[in-house]
This record gives C-alpha cells, structure tokens and sequence, in this order.
C-alpha cells in the first residue's frame, strides 16, 4: 500500500474523533443522519466496494437534505470508505488484498488490547448478552447463513468493544473494520471458513466471559493470525471455475 | 530580513507550512494545552495569509492536536490524564506490531542504524542528557517504522503520538525511567537484529508499559 495513501487514511481514522467530541459544532445533525446511514449500509455490506452512491436516491433513503448527503459522504470519502471519481460520483472504494492484510494487521493487537479489557471490565450483564450472541452464531453457521453470520460477527466486535470500555481503541478499530466488510464476507464464503471462524470466537467470548484478560488477548489474536493467513492465501472468486 | 512589508504567502503551499510550525510548536511544547489560536495573528507568525492559516488549523483539528470551541475559535486541545493512557496503550499494542514488523522485514543496512542509534542512547543516558536522550527515542521509532514496512501502523502511530507527547516527556524525568527505557529499547534492537518478532513485540511493549500510569 502507498506510504501517502496509508498516511492519509490513518490521518482520518485517528483524528476524526475530535469531531466526535466536538461534533456538535462541526456537523449538521442532518449530516451526522446520512453519515450514519451509509456507515451502516458500507459496514453490513449492503452498499459493496464499487456501488454507486447517487445523490438523490441517498436522499430519498435518509430522508435528509441533499447537502446534507453530499457533506456525509465528503467525510466518507475523508475517511477513506468512499471514493469520488472525476465526473462520476462516489462509490464505494475497493480495498486490496494487500491493503486489506495491512489493515488487519493493524487490528490485531488493538483487538487483543480490546479483548482483554473487555475481559477485565466486563459486566454480568453484558456476559450474559455475549454469550447469548454466541449462541445466535452459531446458529447461523448451523444454518449455512453467511450474511447472518457476518453481521453477527461485527456485532461481536462491537460488543466486546464495548465492554472493554477503552473508546479510543474502539473507535481505531471499528473504522479499520469497516474498511474489511467484503473481504470478511469473501472469506466466509469459502467453504469450512465459518466454522474455523465460530471456533476461534467461541474461544474469544469463553475468555472475555471467564474474566481472563491473557487468555482473551491470546483468543483475538490467534484468531486474527488466521485471518490474515486466511487472506494471504489466494482462492479463486466464489463461483467462478477455477 | 524583518517581518514588514513582506507579502504573505499563500496557496498549498503555505498551508503546508503553517501546519508544519505548527504542529512542531504544540509537540515540541512551545505553545500550551488550552492556548488560544488566533487565525491573523498565527499568519502573522508564519508569514501566510489568514486563509493559509485557517487550513491549517483544520488539518490539526483532524489530527486531535487543536480543537475548535464553538464561537470562539480554536485553542490547543487539552488532552486528559485518563485519555493520554487510553492513547498510550493503542499506542504500545502498535509498537509492538511494528518492531514485529520490524524484526521481519529489517535489512543489514537497517539493523546497523539501529545499532549506532542504540549506541548513542547508551551514551546518552550515561551522560543524564535526558534531552538528547528524548530526541534518540524518537530516532529509534522512526528506524523502526521504516524497517518494519507496515505504512499503516506507521501512520496510526505517528498520529497518536502528536497527542501526548508532552506526556511523555514529563516520563522520562522520573528517576530510574530513562535506565529502564533503554533496557527495554537495547532488548528491542537485539531482537530485531536476530530476527526475533515475538520477542521484539514484548520488548516494544514493555518499554511503554512503564510508562502508562495504570
């Protein structure tokens, strides 16, 4: 990946925060609607690298201002999530192999630091939602529903993020994270992936929720290491002959 | 040449510049957390126009080193105790990716660098040149960035850092700190040098771990 691509990237990831402490001032709520909107959209999938981000219809998919959806995906674009192409718009940007390995690597040890946070700060409460959200995974892979399983497994993300109460790593991470929808999805389509995956984050959510804080940075980056490999292991596309 | 008559710059240039003095005056200290940011009178420093000015302040708003208060300008933000910590330890878990990387990717070349640069830290931690020693720390990350080849981490890490490195600094006057972070760094370098990511991890890590307050 270009040193100034990846500067400029992590420039937003790290410092678009103070907009969040500050946002009020900066962004329009209308904005801060539409953002939101797309994040979602991009992260779940739903919008994938390549889609065409059409002003109006966004407008009519958020119900806000025209301007409004032109400055949310302004900070998109800062952020590095969407591209504006001369004369042509904005789409969603493609994230390499590479970039994608590169980005990975660089969550790794913040979700090992996350994990063992969590693993220190959990409360029953939220072990007890964990480990029912472990259940809904695995039903999901029982049931050979990817899209559902790669929905869950961001939202695992985010609940660990959360119970480690650090939101300055949480925050890094969700933004690297968004950056890696398709190449998760990708990877969960390939055949056996969703059950080597269930088993690393089974392990993950046992420690988090026995309280273990090595055992649980052990499980986010064990778990990590084999998505990289995974990454950096070439498969055909799915569906196409090989 | 005096500041009179001469036409402020302005342009990407100028911007460019602006942002750089700067962003080295608030790392460096010479401005203070919570210290006002006037937009003339910082062109007026810098010799750029007020626009120049005003762009740059936003790219250190981006960066977290400045922060705007609404209806009434922008001032170097102020970075908690408790969020300072939060930042050291992303920061840590990073450092120990890139001298990982760092220990991968190294060349002889490289290695050698970070030798020399290890051998003045030694000096200079014998000798109480607290100041020196500070300026070899940031050397020792910048080698290490370079060698490890992991653009992204590089980038995170250098962002992170411009936050708290007044932070920092008030560390490393502590008595007994500056031998305990050259312990930590001299494993760092040993490791890389043998080719060692999981050790040259640890040492990364350790070496801030001393540092953060928890």
């Amino acid at each position: 990946m270009a040193r100034k691509q990846a500067a400029w990237i992590a420039h937003r990831i790290v410092g678009n925060r103070s907009r969040v402490d500050y946002g009020a001032a900066m962004a329009s709520e209308a904005q801060a609607t539409a953002e939101h909107a797309l994040r979602a959209a991009i992260s779940r999938g739903e919008m994938p690298p390549g889609f065409r981000l059409v002003e109006a219809e966004l407008v009519a998919l958020t119900g806000v201002s025209r301007s409004a959806v032109r400055s949310a995906i302004d900070a998109l674009a800062a952020e590095g999530l969407v591209e504006r192409i001369p004369n042509k718009g904005a789409r969603v940007r493609v994230v390499s192999t590479d970039e994608a390995i590169a980005i990975t690597e660089c969550r790794l040890p913040l979700e090992g630091l996350l994990a063992r946070k969590a693993a220190e700060r959990i409360t029953d409460a939220e072990i007890d939602r964990m480990r029912a959200h472990l259940e809904a995974m695995a039903g999901a892979v029982d049931a050979g529903d990817v899209l559902t399983y790669s929905a869950l497994i961001q939202q695992l993300y985010g609940m660990v993020g959360a119970a480690a109460r650090h939101p300055i790593a949480a925050d890094l991470v969700s933004r690297l994270q968004a950056q890696l929808v398709r190449h998760q999805f990708r990877l969960s389509l390939r055949p056996g992936r969703p059950r080597v995956s269930l088993r690393g984050l089974s392990e993950l959510v046992n420690a988090v929720t026995a309280r273990d804080p090595d055992r649980a940075e052990a499980a986010a980056t064990t778990h990590l290491r084999g998505v990289i490999a995974a990454l950096s292991d070439p498969m055909p596309e799915p569906g196409v002959p090989a | 040449m005096t500041g009179e008559a001469v036409h402020p710059l302005s342009g990407v240039r100028a911007k460019c510049l602006a942002e750089q003095r700067l962003r080295d005056e608030i790392t460096r200290g010479a401005v203070a957390p919570g210290q006002r940011l006037v937009e003339p009178e910082l062109g007026e420093r810098y010799g750029v126009t007020r626009n120049s000015a005003r762009l740059a302040l936003d790219v250190l708003i981006a960066e977290g080193l400045v922060e705007r208060i609404p209806n009434r300008g922008a001032r170097v933000r102020i970075v908690s105790a408790s969020e300072a910590v939060a930042i050291l330890e992303c920061r840590q878990v990073l450092d120990g990716l890139l001298s990982r990387k760092a220990a991968e990717n190294a060349t002889p070349g490289e290695i050698d660098l970070l030798r020399v640069n290890l051998e003045r830290m030694q000096r200079a931690v014998a000798d109480q040149e607290l100041l020196e020693y500070a300026a070899l720390i940031r050397e020792h990350y910048r080698l290490v960035r370079e060698s490890a080849r992991q653009p992204m981490a590089s980038a995170l890490v250098e962002r992170l850092q411009g936050q708290i490195i007044r932070h920092q600094f008030q560390l490393l006057l502590r008595p007994g700190r500056p031998q305990q972070s050259l312990a930590a760094l001299t494993r760092v370098v040993d490791a890389v040098a043998e080719r060692r990511p999981d050790t040259a991890e640890s040492a990364a890590r350790a070496h801030l771990q001393g540092s953060s307050t928890h």
